[in-house]
Parts: structure tokens; C-alpha cells; sequence
């Protein structure tokens, strides 16, 4: 969050006076507070679980992002065609896992029956 | 590549990648020796001073996928089957990282920005990065399973109740404020928590490995390395929940992983060694950390050093990152099948999972190895 707002924000380089850390520690007591609330909604592991399954919703985007930036390198730095099957291997294998659980939240019953 | 420059100002080459955010500048790239100042990086220079960051990774891999998901699935469904999804996770999870690094060794970017560079990035992409990589991880989760192992193992009483839950519950929130206390005194905070785990991920894997070897019988460390390579579907009857959990959490964390390789960039692989002092260089203003990345000229000199970076990355993505999650996952996840096969002993639920193994042990070993795996527990989920 702070390497975001402070690469893109000429306002909140200017507001945090070129230290970062004057937004980074006041943003992390907030999220201790939010946290704080979180974990006296459910078990640990529950919650964890919530936690990594969201994790695989990444794939569908993040993957393809990458395509598009590491295409625009210099030269020797490009990704070589096998790169843009992993990723794309990456989207499905995760990207399934995510559909299952989520299908799971929605019905009761998962997606894909072992 | 396009000069530019102010009159007075000296003319810098820049690189426009993407759109919304200002062009790269250009420098070349340094060779690793100059980075991490030693006159040859050979073996031994790898080891101690290239593979930190991974360590980074790895002190958050060896988390809640290995210490709970993994043992709670292989303990209730057996290895078959949940092995080879937690074998292709890490595998898929070890290409994707080193893709991901590949920009910020070029650029010196972190990924949060490259995002903005994406067309619609400024307004879609990179919001949109932050908000889930927030929601994924606002759960409190690894706080919550430390607050219950700290518990345990002040009172030596096992979490069962409402009101131990909820005090549980308050010693996560201390945890909690104890990590923003210590961030706060790290100078560079990258290089202060790789030095803590280096410390803790060593304790944990070598201790992991000695209970192991004399707690868990030749037939489960068989049974764990066939099911981690024989190819098959998850087990009938597996729950959904649990199945996506462990792939997304073996290793690191699967979709969302970018968002922990800034430290290619603040241990200074590839482009991110330039990051730091050109701001100097242009328009005269010293700034500790660039708004924008830097990238290199297209040349066989530049080549060569993009080779050998390269190469440094594998190593340490395959065989720190991917090498100590596989290693880690199976010392866990034989450790929990053996201890649930124990006579008298249900397997674990997603209730008892956080201290399960300290229980089991206490019953069937000696406390001493109670108290262990309480420490360990604690440890693991502490570091994330």
C-alpha cells in the first residue's frame, strides 16, 4: 500500500514529507484494530481457510498483468513462451480451486466431486 | 528508449513501459558482485548473501498451509491424492514467483506499481491488486491461531471454552501490537526480519526434522514421499474448503504471492540496486525510496549480467523457496498423520488443528515435546 501511494501519489509523497514510515506505522495500528475485530468472528483455522482461498482469486488476474508488463521489457529480460504457459497454467490449476470453493459457499455442495 | 532533459539538468535516457506512470530511466545493470560486495560470488557468497530474501518467503511459507491445512487434510483424507496437489501448488507457485521477480529485477518496480502500468491500471488494476491482497489477508487467521498456542502455553490448558477463546483471542490482539513495535525499531525493516528467521525458520525445520526422525515410523515417511509423487485426483468425499486452502497455501500464497517479493527489490537483485541513489541524479532532489523504477539498455554486456541475476534467482526460488516448502510441508504433514494413527486418537478438526500435535504428544511422548510443539506452533504462525 505505502510503495503504491507513494509511486503514483505526487500528494501523499508530499503529505508524508518523503518518509514513507509516517503513513506506513499509523496504517498498520488501523489494521491491528480491524484484525482485532476479525478474529472474534471465527476459529483460527476457518478463518485461515477463508484466507486462502482468496489467495487463489489471484490467478484469474495477476498472471495476465504480468504477460502484458514482462512483454515490454528490454530484450534479455522478456519471457520466453514457456513463462506464458506456466502462468496460464497457474490461472487453471488455482482458478479451479477457487471456482470449488466458491461453489461450495454458494450451494453447499462443491463444483467437482472426487 | 528517448533522451530528455532540462537546461542545467543532466539528460537522462528513459523507457516508457505501459502507460499512466512515468517512463523508467535507463543505467545498466550491476554485476551481483557489485551489489553485494564480495570480489567473486561463489558458493559460500550465495549461500549467506544472495538467498535472504527467500528466506523472507519461505519464513511465511513455512506457515498456516503446512502447520494446519496440510496436517488437518492428510490427517483426515490421507496423502494420496491432497500430496500431488501440494507438490504441483508449490511447483506452479515457484514459476509464478520467479516471473514476478523477473519484472522487478528489470525495472526495480515493485509489482503494486507494474499493475498501475497495465492499461486501466492506474484506476483498476492496482486498486483492485491492494483490496484483495487486504481482504485475503484481514482475516487474522495466523494471529489468531498464535494467540491460542501463546495461551496454551502459558496456562498449559488447551483452548475448550468460550472464555479461554476469548482470551485467546485478546493475546492475538497483543501479538499483534508486539510485531508493530518491532517493526518499528528495524532500520531496514526487510533486513531485520530476514535476519529473524533465519534464526526461527532454522529452529523450526531443524527440530521439525530431529522429533521426526524419532517419533514417526519409516512406514509414514514412505507413505508421505509416495503420496507426495504419485499422480492422482484429491481423495472421494474431500472437502472443498480444505482442498483449495491447501493449494492456495503450500508454499506461500498462491494468486497473491507478488505481493511479497518487494524484497528482490530492497536486497537490491538486478535493477533494484539502481533504485536507492540515482534520485540523486535527477533533478538534483535526494529521495530515499524512487516513485519510479529504472530499467537497462538492451546490450550484450547487459545481457550477460541479466544471465547471471537470472541464474541467482532460480537458485533461489527452487531450491530455498520451493526446496524448504515441499521439505516443510512433509515433516509437518507426516508428524500429524502419525500422531492421529496413535491408539485412542481422533483426527484432527479444524477446532483442535492449532494445537493438536501438542496434545497428542503430551499424551503418548513427554511433555517435553509438548511444550516443542507449542513453541513451534506459535513460531510459525508468529512469523507470518
Amino acid at each position: 500500500m505505502v510503495d503504491a501511494l507513494h509511486g503514483t501519489s505526487p500528494g501523499f509523497r508530499r503529505l508524508v514529507a518523503g518518509d514513507p514510515r509516517r503513513f506506513y506505522y499509523p496504517f498498520m495500528a488501523l489494521l491491528v484494530v480491524v484484525i482485532s475485530i476479525l478474529i472474534f468472528q471465527a476459529l483460527p483455522t476457518g478463518l485461515i481457510l477463508i484466507s486462502a482461498n482468496m489467495a487463489n482469486l489471484g490467478v484469474f488476474l495477476f498472471p495476465f498483468l504480468l504477460m502484458y508488463l514482462n512483454s515490454k521489457l528490454p530484450g534479455p529480460a522478456r519471457m520466453r513462451w514457456w513463462s506464458y504457459v506456466v502462468l496460464v497454467l497457474n490461472t487453471i490449476f488455482f482458478g479451479f480451486f477457487f471456482l470449488n470453493f466458491l461453489w461450495q459457499q454458494l450451494t453447499d455442495t462443491p463444483l467437482v466431486s472426487f | 528508449m528517448t533522451s530528455a532533459g532540462d537546461a542545467g539538468q543532466v539528460a537522462v535516457e528513459t523507457y516508457q513501459l505501459g502507460r499512466h506512470r512515468p517512463p523508467l530511466l535507463v543505467a545498466d545493470l550491476p554485476e551481483p558482485e557489485e551489489v553485494f560486495n564480495v570480489p567473486r560470488i561463489g558458493a559460500k557468497e550465495a549461500v549467506v548473501k544472495v538467498i535472504g530474501p527467500s528466506l523472507i518467503a519461505l519464513g511465511l511459507s513455512i506457515g498456516s498451509g503446512e502447520w494446519l491445512l496440510g496436517p488437518l487434510g492428510v490427517a483426515q483424507y490421507g496423502f494420496i491424492g491432497l500430496g500431488w496437489v501440494i507438490l504441483l501448488s508449490a511447483i506452479l507457485q515457484t514459476f509464478y514467483n520467479v516471473e514476478i521477480t523477473r519484472y522487478i529485477m528489470a525495472t526495480g518496480e515493485v509489482p503494486v506499481l507494474g499493475w498501475a502500468r497495465v492499461p486501466l491500471g492506474i484506476v483498476l488494476w492496482m486498486p483492485l491488486g491492494l483490496l484483495m491482497v487486504y481482504f485475503a489477508n484481514i482475516w487474522g487467521g495466523w494471529a489468531a491461531g498464535a494467540g491460542e498456542g501463546l495461551y496454551v502455553l502459558l496456562t498449559g490448558s488447551l483452548v475448550d471454552e468460550p472464555s479461554e477463546r476469548t482470551a485467546a483471542r485478546w493475546l492475538a490482539v497483543a501479538l499483534m501490537v508486539l510485531v508493530l513495535v518491532i517493526t518499528l525499531f528495524g532500520q531496514k525493516i526487510a533486513r531485520t526480519l530476514e535476519l529473524v528467521n533465519w534464526v526461527i525458520v532454522g529452529f523450526i525445520l531443524v527440530t521439525l526434522l530431529l522429533v521426526d526422525l524419532f517419533i514417526v515410523p519409516a512406514s509414514k515417511w514412505w507413505e508421505g514421499l509416495r503420496g507426495f509423487f504419485t499422480p492422482a485426483l484429491p481423495p472421494s468425499g474431500v472437502d472443498a474448503t480444505l482442498l483449495g486452502g491447501l493449494a492456495g497455501y503450500t508454499a506461500l500464497a498462491s494468486g497473491l504471492n507478488w505481493y511479497n517479493m518487494n524484497y528482490y527489490r530492497d536486497h537490491g537483485y538486478g535493477m533494484g540496486a539502481r533504485v536507492g541513489f540515482i534520485a540523486g541524479l535527477v533533478g538534483g532532489r535526494q529521495e530515499e525510496v524512487m516513485s519510479s523504477g529504472v530499467t537497462f539498455r538492451d546490450t550484450p554486456e547487459n545481457a550477460r549480467r541479466w544471465k547471471r541475476w537470472f541464474r541467482l534467482l532460480l537458485l533461489d526460488q527452487w531450491v530455498v523457496f520451493f526446496g524448504g516448502a515441499l521439505i516443510g510441508m512433509y515433516f509437518t504433514t507426516i508428524l500429524v498423520s502419525h500422531l492421529a494413527s496413535l491408539p485412542g486418537e481422533e483426527p484432527p478438526t479444524r477446532a483442535t488443528m492449532p494445537t493438536y500435535a501438542a496434545d497428542v504428544l503430551s499424551r503418548h511422548y513427554s511433555s517435553a515435546l509438548y511444550l516443542w510443539a507449542l513453541l513451534v506452533g506459535f513460531f510459525i504462525l508468529f512469523t507470518t
